[in-house]
């Protein structure tokens, strides 16, 4: 925050005793030094002088009523008597007037009444002064006169009557708490009781309770001399930093929003305050900074319709050498004459481009073609010049011209080629001949014969006219389609290419500040500035189909309407709603952690254990790296996490997966599971990413784009060709990949697991020989998997997770679940099953192999239980109600219901 | 509290009997500055709007795209007398400003001059 130098007093040092009369600093005892000389608060605020500013109002208003009254009672009062008189004629008689008639002097008196209220109302009405510099040009500005910076200027009649009763304010809560100096903190709590303050606390999200007692603990502090409270320094000093902030932000008066700002600036307790109760400081001057937009707006509204009725409405320029465009008017907008009928809104954040555009017009009469993405605001900007063009705001080529916006679609359908080229020429001819016509040629890329995907090709057409001279034209197109029709054709190198780049996100938050207004206004609901603050951050953060701003509107837009249809009209738009309409779109879950999420967050390692037996390590780092995502601690352009888990078949590595996206991703199919032995080759890269030019796309960057949240799973990663393995060191570094035809997917929502066997015969000798897991692992690292996985790949990884080989009581373990499971199948038949321990025991033992982990147990299982159950169910020996009991020796006892 | 009566004294001499002194001299000085300043403007709006600068730098641009030599001469004609009348309008507006301008002058004079006569011609 830029910080406005104050200067004390020399003489008084800013004294209050002393400063009272001493006559270098006014009384004012510091002050700011300026180009309109040294800025300086001297006027005193004491309970006279506020009773008197009140007085003196009422005064003038009673005054000039009394004044006005008596004044057309006099004139009244002649003409009643010439009525009475009852001849008219006599007013034609000039004698009449000096003749000495009482009533002619009533006459006389009465019109010089009426003088002297003009004079008074226009010298006595007008409480404030306008800020030295509103309203002039910086060019004139520089013409100005030069004022002495050491004289005293003093900035109290230059503060709106608005601004002066928050200051008088100021003095009644000093006076009501007891304290004896006004101090910043009591400009900015009188700032909040105020109407501009109700509106800026409106739009924080704030109620007053929630900061009226910290803020009167904070007022409290400090001096209290039950004397009268005064100005201290720092309060004068923010008064005349809000001149400042006035002159700069070109206001015609000192207003509300500038103490406000100011006196918030310049104290760090209350910041820390503001902080504390969960609005931080950007959020506040963001805030100040949408009030402030606002404002300048709708002066900027008020200047523009007044240049706007200069601008002809109709085909004719005011040089009137235009004719008639019958065939461009059928295919056409004229959007100068939509920005002067008040259609067109003002843009906020592309004055670069829209200045780039210009030069390049005016460079050597050139056409220009914007090139940007879909939602960039391509649209916006050409806009933003036809509001240029009716303000004649432009280079002496546009002026009095007028911008016409072609439909292309509409030129080229009907699938004729002849028709369309026709068309295109009258359009044309029609441009040409009328002379005052910039055509606008979005989509630009339909022009040709590929664009179009027919046969006619209108660019060369275009092409000719544009290098005879004949055509002005601003043209748009996305960057791909620049590329692959435009670029390389003699169309592209007519035209001047200007690169409309994508919005941070500050420029998208002040576009959502200017834009805000209509979408409240339509939907009859409030923004708060945090949702603002969401729709730009979450936009930008989660959506990557379309750009910014477009996207960040588009969720404002829905969130409105998604607040409006839950709580009905006037209700405000809370951060929930933007988050849950983010959420529908993205599939990310993004909402604030509820409760239930979070004790299933802090208890995942437990839930993933129902299913995962043993490896603790593997289970604990999947569920931090969740934890860790869903607290907004991840790193935005990477995955949540990229794990390598290592170890033999059928010790849990998929199941792990499985069992977390089960739990926390809603169900297995939140899992993208590529299957690495079916990319052996280098050409199966088309598979994963798409062919060039394949709109349809690559298997898994599809799955990505249209579930961005989710495990990817990288099966049996050491059979995959090494070219493949390259794509995801970009993906597991930036979070992203590109696919064939040039989208790029976002990978920063999902946590890519690679599972590999590979090393596992050294996995299980050094477990075999109770090796430490640490110890298997840099082996692992250093030596096993050299040859099989690059180091740099190796080493995107968050994790290497050495997969244990299973013991005989992790398989006792796994056959109790899978018993489970067949319990939970035979429940739903009607009936009830259980095993005692020798049976489990006899399972485990039939099933374990230190080789091949738990898949044999599942053969086991299936061949003694599955297979004895279903002969049961078929030969109809068991009926509803029965329990099945599994005994060692592979019997399974039925015990048959109680009969009813 | 002596501050505070001299201050109400102030306010009400300097208000309301000081303002009739200070009347006279406001509206021949400040007074009638902004009413030429408010003229002037208006002018210059006018002048915008009747487009003088485009209508005299455009003066042999045939109107409404006629190229042909008829169109021309035509179209110069037309030109000369637009360009005319609205400098007659443009004229006759300034005139009635510079009226109304001697008007704000003379007023309250003539008023003070009359109702002083009146009083002294009482009958």
């Amino acid at each position: 925050m830029e910080q406005i130098k104050s200067i004390l007093c020399s003489v008084c040092e800013g004294d209050p005793q002393r400063s009272v009369s001493c006559k270098t600093c006014g009384g004012a005892g510091i002050g700011i030094p300026s180009n309109d000389g040294f800025l300086v608060w001297t006027e005193p605020i004491t309970f006279f002088s506020i009773r008197l500013r009140k007085i003196r109002h009422i005064f003038h208003i009673l005054f000039h009523v009394f004044l006005f009254t008596v004044a057309i009672l006099s004139i009244a009062t002649f003409f009643w008597q010439i009525t009475k008189m009852g001849d008219a004629t006599i007013l034609a008689d000039m004698h009449l007037y000096t003749a000495g008639y009482w009533y002619v002097s009533l006459l006389w008196f009465g019109l010089l009444l009426l003088c002297y209220c003009i004079f008074r109302v226009s010298e006595f009405t007008e409480e404030s002064k306008q800020v030295p510099g509103w309203g002039i040009s910086k060019r004139q500005l520089k013409k100005g006169k030069t004022v002495s910076t050491t004289a005293l200027f003093h900035i109290a009649p230059y503060f709106s009557a608005h601004a002066r009763d928050i200051i008088e304010d100021a003095y009644k809560i000093a006076q009501t708490m007891n304290r004896s100096d006004i101090t910043p903190i009591t400009l900015f709590a009188s700032c909040l009781t105020s109407a501009a303050g109700n509106t800026f606390m409106t739009r924080l999200g704030m109620r007053f309770d929630t900061i009226k007692g910290p803020l009167s603990k904070l007022l409290s502090q400090g001096v209290n001399m039950y004397a009268e409270p005064q100005l201290t320094l720092d309060a004068k000093r923010i008064l005349a930093q809000s001149f400042v902030s006035a002159q700069k932000h070109e206001r015609q008066f000192v207003d509300a929003l500038d103490i406000f700002t100011e006196s918030f600036n310049a104290n760090e307790p209350l910041q820390n305050l503001l902080d504390q109760i969960g609005f931080p400081p950007d959020h506040i001057r963001n805030v100040c900074e949408w009030l402030s937009l606002q404002s300048e707006l709708r002066e900027n509204h008020a200047r523009f319709f007044a240049l706007a009725t200069l601008k002809p409405r109709t085909v004719m320029n005011r040089s009137m050498t235009a004719r008639q465009t019958v065939m461009l008017d059928r295919y056409s907008e004229d959007l100068t004459w939509a920005a002067a009928s008040g259609y067109i809104p003002p843009v906020i954040g592309r004055e670069k481009q829209i200045e780039e555009v210009l030069r390049g017009i005016e460079s050597g009469n050139r056409s220009v073609a914007l090139v940007g993405e879909h939602g960039v605001g391509r649209q916006t900007i050409i806009e933003g010049i036809a509001r240029k063009m009716v303000e004649e705001d432009v280079p002496s080529i546009l002026f009095d011209k007028r911008l016409v916006s072609v439909s292309l679609p509409h030129v080229i359908s009907g699938g004729d080629p002849s028709l369309a080229t026709e068309r295109f020429l009258s359009i044309l001819q029609d441009a040409e001949q009328s002379g005052n016509i910039i055509l606008v040629l979005n989509g630009m890329e339909a022009l040709t014969q590929s664009g179009n995907g027919g046969t006619m090709d209108m660019a060369e057409i275009l092409s000719t006219e544009i290098s005879r001279g004949n055509i002005l034209a601003i043209l748009s197109t996305t960057p791909s389609a620049w590329t692959a029709y435009i670029e390389k054709r003699s169309l592209g190198s007519k035209l001047v290419k200007v690169h409309i780049p994508e919005m941070n996100v500050q420029d998208v938050k002040r576009v959502l500040m200017s834009k805000s207004g209509s979408i409240e206004w339509k939907q009859r609901v409030f923004f708060s500035y945090a949702a603002l603050d969401k729709a730009a951050t979450l936009a930008d953060r989660f959506i990557h189909d379309t750009a910014n701003p477009a996207k960040a509107l588009d969720v404002l837009r829905e969130s409105a309407v998604v607040a409006r249809t839950s709580r009905g009209e006037n209700t405000f738009v809370t951060i929930d709603d933007v988050a849950k309409v983010v959420h529908g779109k993205t599939g990310v879950p993004v909402e604030s952690v509820t409760v239930s999420e979070r004790e299933k967050l802090l208890k995942l390692e437990d839930h993933l254990h129902t299913r995962v037996i043993g490896q603790d390590e593997a289970v604990t780092a999947v569920s931090q790296a969740l934890r860790r995502a869903r607290a907004e601690l991840s790193s935005t352009h990477r995955p949540l996490s990229n794990f390598l888990f290592l170890g033999p078949t059928g010790v849990g590595k998929t199941e792990l997966t499985k069992a977390l996206a089960a739990e926390y991703f809603g169900s297995e199919d939140a899992m993208i599971r590529v299957d690495m032995s079916e990319y052996q080759d280098k050409s199966s890269i088309d598979r994963m990413i798409g062919a060039p030019g394949d709109q349809s796309g690559g298997l898994l960057t599809e799955a990505v784009r249209k579930k961005p949240f989710a495990i990817v799973l990288l099966d049996e990663l050491e059979k995959a060709h090494p070219e493949i393995l390259n794509l995801f060191l970009q993906v597991m570094d930036d979070g992203r990949l590109t696919d064939g035809v040039g989208r790029t997917v976002d990978f920063t929502n999902t946590i890519v697991i690679a599972t590999s066997n590979a090393g596992s015969a050294f996995i299980q000798s050094e477990i075999a020989a109770n090796a430490p897991v640490e110890e298997i692992k840099r082996g692992l690292l250093e030596r096993e998997l050299k040859g099989i996985f690059r180091p740099e790949f190796l080493n995107r990884f968050d994790g290497v997770i050495v997969f244990k080989p299973l013991t005989f009581e992790d398989v006792v373990k796994i056959a109790k679940i899978l018993l489970l499971q067949i319990a939970k199948k035979i429940e739903a038949k009607g009936m009830s099953f259980s095993a005692d321990d020798e049976a489990i025991s006899e399972l485990a033992t039939a099933g374990f192999d230190p080789q091949f982990g738990a898949r044999p147990l599942r053969r086991a299982i299936q061949e003694r239980v599955d297979n004895l159950l279903a002969n049961l169910l078929l030969e109809g020996k068991v009926a509803r109600k029965d329990h099945l009991h599994l005994i060692a020796g592979g019997h399974i006892n039925v015990e048959k219901a109680p009969e009813i | 509290m002596k501050s505070k009566v001299l201050t109400l004294v102030r306010f009400f001499s300097v208000e309301t009997v000081g303002s009739i002194v200070w009347f006279p001299f406001w509206w021949y000085s400040k007074g009638v500055t902004q009413l030429i300043h408010y003229f002037i403007q208006t002018l210059s709006y006018r002048i915008k709007s009747y487009s003088f600068a485009i209508w005299i730098q455009n003066f042999f641009n045939p109107m409404y795209g006629q190229q042909d030599i008829t169109g021309r001469i035509v179209s110069v004609f037309m030109r000369f007398f637009v360009i005319l009348f609205r400098f007659i309008a443009l004229c006759f507006e300034a005139i009635l400003y510079g009226i109304a301008t001697l008007l704000w002058l003379a007023l309250p004079a003539s008023f003070t001059v009359l109702l002083i006569t009146n009083i002294l011609w009482n009958r």
